[in-house]
């Protein structure tokens, strides 16, 4: 255990160290500089003075190195864009909303979601089964931003249930939370029915049915437990998802967070920002997924980890 | 009971297994492998539903431009924002008539008001509600709702525009079909490429094991670490946006999952007597991985293709939906779609259309592969 887990933080390790390269250089490689958009109104002079002030002016080696030093420490450099102001701080400032929303999408979705596989696979073969098949398959196919865009619209616009935009308030998260968490119900309730119909069928199950244990005992302590074990691992996709989801419902509904900060920095060739973000994206990404691996080795004792083998 | 044993003679018998010369006869036709998997994706109701789905919206999106006299880039500012309109169809909602809403101290003030920022004559104005009246406040505000014959208003009460115009009074049945269509072509290519060369990588990986497995293997858990989406977007911006940077962008890490099935599969396969039987004929390397192993392979390189397909679609129209996917004046249903967002409160009919197009299609595609999945491989259902 103690050398899978070794193994596999320096493969994280080379991973993110390969990302932040690429990131870097990609970055550096792009057409256009944060300085272009003043066109005419700086003369050559302001421009050199302005790229010696922000380090632009230094070989590529160098600023790879400062970087890479300044962010071991925590420090992603400063923005362009609002005044020197540093990147870590502006991430800091906008990860609340974001993290509010994304954990609020991601337990109420798959608490649903294990709740109507659990319904499904109980009722299977029935008109809630199939129901809860379609609501599964439209989750799936629909994607985020289209049915945010729906939602908004028919709730918040001509119903007026829901404010449209903005974040003020409990009543301001509803629709994002719905909108990004239909996605993580439907991959939860597919996989939890899959999984339940597989243990209902099984051995044990029916022997606690010989005993003459009551149904629900049945259901809860023995089948729902079981079943829930293999969901674990579609929490990977999930978190891509949420990740996924967040730039575009921000943006939508027009709440401050990491997302919609990312896809303003894009329109603005903000490099130290979106530079921030996606090393945080990336981090966070290969934290979740080796975790993952990590719980479903210790919630279910038969998975040996060995080697990283698949 | 004497008499009864001595009814039972041995002429009354017949043996039942005796023409030796049948008993290798099939009672069944033979079916390939293929056309029973054809057979099970009939039986199943919701594959056959998506078929067809993908079918018409194919269809549709090759021959639907053509269907009227309006092209993909023909601007008519004076057509601007005009709604949805079919001949015959106009009891379900598609007249031509729109309905906004105005603002002013009192209805009258209003509706002139409404009118003259809409640049629309009084006469064309077919019915008006009033929404919102001053509830006791002091302020004077009225809200009015104002059904208005649009084409009629423009004087063009002889076009057609079946989903609308945009801003520029483009045509949105052709624009959108066209963008049904690059959108597919995104799709299918991305798809396409992300098979080749995940069947190779995962191929050659698994046949030949050892060492190169070892490395191939490492390549794939450092880039399989990386967030799709962060490679997506950084090529993309390095890339000019388009056609080009998209399928790139979508390829480069697409074909990892793909390169790990089919490695699974060829491991299982390689040491199988088939493959040895192909050996000591003097079959080479190339030609027992790709008559041998990868035919076996195929029906698993199938399925996943087609859950790819709809991924790969969906990636595309997220990132032009973010600004980052195909430039203006080409279209794909993620351009319409963010085009569409930024007034749709006004118009809401320019996000419905591609918004169920594009919907249609996911489910399509989604519950094909399911049943494919099924009829294909009945063990890996999940």
């Amino acid at each position: 255990m103690r050398k899978y887990l070794f193994q596999r933080i320096i493969y994280m390790l080379i991973t993110l160290f390969i990302i932040v390269t690429a990131t870097f250089f990609l970055m550096k490689m792009m057409p256009g500089s944060p300085f272009n958009n003043l066109g005419g109104k700086m003369t050559d002079e302001q421009r050199v003075l302005l790229e010696a002030k922000y380090g632009l002016d230094q070989p590529l080696p160098v600023q790879y190195f400062k970087y890479m030093t300044g962010m071991v420490q925590g420090d992603f450099g400063v923005s362009f864009q609002y005044n020197n102001r540093p990147v870590t701080d502006i991430i800091l400032d906008r990860i609340g909303p974001s993290a509010h929303l994304g954990a609020q999408a991601l337990i109420i979705g798959s608490i649903l979601g294990v709740i109507l596989g659990m319904i499904a696979a109980i009722k299977h073969n029935t008109w809630i089964d199939y129901g809860s098949n379609i609501i599964a398959v439209l989750g799936i196919s629909i994607p985020s931003f289209v049915f945010a865009g729906l939602l908004q619209y028919y709730l918040a616009v001509k119903l007026q249930l829901f404010p449209v935009s903005f974040w003020e308030g409990p009543i301001y998260t509803v629709l994002p939370t719905i909108a990004l968490m239909i996605f993580p119900m439907a991959i939860c309730a597919r996989f939890m029915r899959t999984e339940m119909l597989e243990v209902l069928g099984s051995d044990y199950i029916e022997l606690a049915r010989a005993k003459g244990v009551k149904n629900s005992s049945i259901m809860f302590r023995h089948a729902m437990r079981n079943a829930l074990i293999p969901v674990v691992t579609v929490l990977g996709p999930m978190t891509v998802s949420l990740m996924t989801g967040t730039l575009v419902i921000e943006q939508i509904f027009a709440i401050p967070g990491i997302g919609e900060q990312f896809v303003l920095s894009i329109s603005t060739s903000d490099y130290p920002v979106i530079m921030g973000t996606t090393i945080l994206f990336a981090v966070l990404f290969v934290v979740v997924i080796l975790i993952v691996d990590l719980l479903y080795g210790l919630i279910d004792p038969r998975i040996r980890l060995q080697g990283g083998k698949n | 009971m004497d008499k009864e044993s001595n009814n039972l003679h041995e002429n009354k018998f017949q043996r039942v297994h005796v023409k030796e010369e049948l008993s290798e006869e099939l009672a069944r036709p033979q079916l390939s492998f293929w056309k029973d998997a054809w057979i099970r994706l009939l039986k199943n109701k919701g594959a056959i539903t998506g078929l067809i789905l993908i079918v018409v919206i194919l269809l549709l999106a090759f021959i639907g431009p053509f269907l009227n006299s309006y092209g993909m880039n023909d601007e008519n500012y004076d057509a601007a924002y005009l709604p949805p309109k079919v001949k015959g169809l106009e009891w379900l909602g598609f007249d031509g008539i729109s309905t906004i809403e105005v603002q002013g101290t009192s209805v009258d003030d209003a509706i002139t008001r409404g009118l003259e920022g809409y640049e629309i004559d009084k006469e064309f104005v077919l019915d008006s509600t009033v929404i919102e009246e001053p509830n006791g406040d002091d302020i004077e505000y009225f809200k009015v709702s104002l059904d208005v014959d649009m084409y009629a208003a423009n004087g063009l009460e002889d076009q057609y525009f079946w989903f609308g115009t945009d801003n520029m009074g483009r045509d949105l049945w052709t624009r959108i079909w066209e963008g049904t269509r690059i959108s597919l072509y995104i799709g299918v290519l991305a798809a396409m490429i992300d098979m080749v060369v995940g069947v190779l990588y995962g191929g050659i990986s698994g046949y030949y094991g050892g060492r190169t497995d070892n490395v191939m293997q490492r390549i794939i858990e450092v880039l399989s670490g990386i967030p799709n989406l962060v490679v997506v977007i950084l090529m993309i911006m390095i890339l000019k946006p388009g056609l080009l940077a998209i399928t790139i962008a979508l390829t480069i890490t697409g074909w990892i999952g793909m390169a790990r099935i089919v490695r699974g599969q060829v491991l299982k396969l390689k040491n199988q007597e088939f493959v040895l039987a192909a050996r000591t004929l003097g079959a080479n390397d190339k030609r027992i991985l790709m008559k041998h192993l990868i035919p076996n392979v195929m029906s698993v390189i199938v399925i996943n293709t087609m859950f790819t397909i709809p991924s790969a679609i969906f990636f595309e129209s997220f990132l032009s939906f973010i600004g980052l996917g195909l430039q203006p004046p080409h279209a794909s249903l993620g351009s319409l779609i963010d085009t569409a967002f930024d007034d749709y409160r006004v118009y809401p009919y320019m996000l419905l259309f591609p918004a169920v197009i594009i919907s249609l299609l996911m489910i399509g595609f989604n519950i094909l592969a399911d049943g494919l999945r099924d009829a294909l491989d009945p063990k890996m259902r999940r």
